[in-house]
Parts: structure tokens; C-alpha cells; sequence
């Protein structure tokens, strides 16, 4: 934290601690703006932060695999029980 | 009750009638099923791989929580969210059925500590150099992202998954994991903790990133 000699201290404590629920929009308006804002000035927590964004990206985009055809296959014939058999 | 006026109704007999609307009833369930389900089925399975780590527990895990959200889809108010709930049954599932089976080792999960604190760790290194290593994690393989999330411990994995890929509130990964919000909240911390350690030294292995220790 503070690595960079940044004027805001406290922002960086917070940018830091809040870091992934900032990413989430998981914080009240005001703690978002404030840590928003504190990105804007820091140049430290502005590359920590667009590090976790590129991670955040490549995890969504690696983790995107289609079922296999017999897979969907037998949740097609599974289905096509439910409607018939009345269960 | 809604065809009173129809002659032929009336005719057919209480009985008859009554049967007839349960199956119609039933059936008109199935197909609201399958119209919501199916389009569903490339994320289940995603998720499912996520938790089992294998393509044929995972098919298996996904076919069972198909049957097991089918059982239970009459309580599922519409409107809702469907992704969620059947992600809710499906890690039940997991939980009471598949973790028991499979003997790979698990890494415990300690939820109390601040994580916040371990982060500053990886803070020090100056922004120069992160730079660097913000677009060598851009360069790395697929293989070596979906490496490093399958490695982190599984409670992670899931809570990361939830809330990186799927995109769920926290709130929402509460219930579906049935664990505080909190809970939630530190286990994304260690997870994407964990994950940007490992990110950062497949980076390094493949000579991606210039040499570190040179940091401020």
C-alpha cells in the first residue's frame, strides 16, 4: 500500500481493503465514488486495479465451455419423461 | 372450472376432467421446464466442471440437477432468478453427492482471517512493473487461466466463479453457497488472491513478465 509515496494514504487503505467489492458494485454510492475517485489520483491502486480487471476478464472468458451433445441429449430425453410419465 | 359452458365438458365427467387438467397441468409444466432449462444447459455444465473438474461427473452432476429442479420447479416463483436457484440445487448436489465421491484432496478453507491484510503483500511491487504485468497476464493461454482457477481452493473457486463469471451479487452467492455474506466476501478475497499469485507466476514461467525484486 502507499508504495508509490501517494498523497491519499487513507484512500489507498481503502482502495485496497475494498478493492473487489468495488469491482462488484457491491459498495454503498459513497464508498464507490470515494475509492472511484481515489483511482483517478493514484497511480499505485490504478495498476493493481487494472491487473484485477484483466484477471476478472480472462476468468469469465476461460470458463465458458458448451455442454456435450450427449449430455444435452439425455436432458433432452429426461425432460421428455417428465411430460409423459406425470410423474 | 373454465370450460363450464362447453357442452362436451360437462359431459366428459368430473373425473375425466379432473384427470385431464393434471396431466395438461404437468405436461405445461415440462414444457415451461424445458423452454427455461435448456437454454441454461452450456452454463450448468460450465459451472458443474467448475465444481466436479471432470466432463463425465460433471454431465452427471448437470443430469442431476435437472431431475432434482424439475421435482422442485412448482416452488420456483417465476420472475426470479432461475440461474441462481438452479445453481443453489446444483451445489447441493455437489455437496451431498459428488464431493463425497470424489477422493481428490480438498483444500480447507479458513474464512476468518482479514484478507485484506495479505493483499498488501503483492501492493508493493511499484506500478511500473505492474504494468508490465497487467498485459503479460493478457497474453497468457486460456489453458493457463482455467489451470490456475481449477488449482485454488474449491470454496474459492466457487465463490470466484459465482461472482466473476456468473456475475451474481453477493447476496445471491450467499444463498446459493448457504454461507454469510461475509463468508462470501472473504472467500473472493483469497480466491482471487490466490488466483492473481498463480496468474502472476505462469507469467513469469513463460518469461512474460522483465525479472522482479526490483520493485520499490
Amino acid at each position: 500500500m502507499n508504495a508509490g509515496g501517494c498523497a491519499d494514504p487513507q484512500g489507498c487503505e481503502d482502495a485496497d481493503r475494498h478493492l473487489y467489492e468495488y469491482q462488484h458494485h457491491e459498495l454503498t454510492p459513497e464508498v464507490h465514488r470515494r475509492i472511484e475517485e481515489h483511482l483517478v489520483v493514484c497511480a499505485h491502486c490504478q495498476a493493481l486495479y487494472r491487473e484485477e480487471e484483466v484477471i476478472q476478464r480472462r476468468v469469465a472468458q476461460c470458463a465458458c465451455e458448451s455442454a456435450p451433445e450427449p449430455l444435452r441429449a439425455r436432458v433432452v430425453a429426461l425432460i421428455a419423461t417428465f411430460r409423459t410419465s406425470g410423474r | 372450472m373454465l370450460l363450464l359452458d362447453d357442452p362436451a365438458t360437462i359431459v366428459d365427467g368430473v373425473g375425466a376432467l379432473g384427470s385431464r387438467i393434471m396431466a395438461d397441468s404437468e405436461a405445461d409444466l415440462a414444457e415451461r421446464f424445458e423452454a427455461e432449462v435448456i437454454p441454461l444447459l452450456d452454463t450448468l455444465y460450465a459451472g458443474a466442471l467448475r465444481m466436479a473438474r471432470n466432463p463425465d461427473d460433471a454431465s452427471d452432476l448437470v443430469q442431476e440437477t435437472v431431475e432434482r429442479a424439475f421435482k422442485g420447479f412448482k416452488s420456483f416463483t417465476p420472475g426470479t432468478n432461475l440461474r441462481a436457484w438452479l445453481f443453489r440445487i446444483m451445489t447441493n448436489a455437489y455437496i451431498n453427492t459428488y464431493r463425497k465421491k470424489q477422493r481428490q484432496p480438498q483444500q480447507s478453507s479458513a474464512d476468518d482471517v482479514e484478507d485484506w491484510q495479505m493483499h498488501k503483500a503483492a501492493s508493493h511491487t511499484s506500478s511500473g512493473l505492474r504494468s508490465a504485468e497487467v498485459e503479460a497476464l493478457d497474453r497468457l493461454p486460456d489453458s493457463d487461466v482455467t489451470r490456475a482457477l481449477s488449482s485454488i481452493g474449491e470454496d474459492y473457486r466457487l465463490a470466484v466463479y459465482y461472482a466473476d463469471v456468473e456475475g451474481f451479487a453477493y447476496k445471491e452467492i450467499a444463498e446459493i453457497m448457504g454461507t454469510p455474506v461475509g463468508t462470501v466476501m472473504s472467500r473472493l478475497h483469497r480466491g482471487r488472491k490466490q488466483l492473481r499469485e498463480l496468474l502472476e507466476d505462469y507469467a513469469a514461467e513463460r518469461g512474460l513478465v522483465p525479472e522482479s525484486g526490483e520493485g520499490s
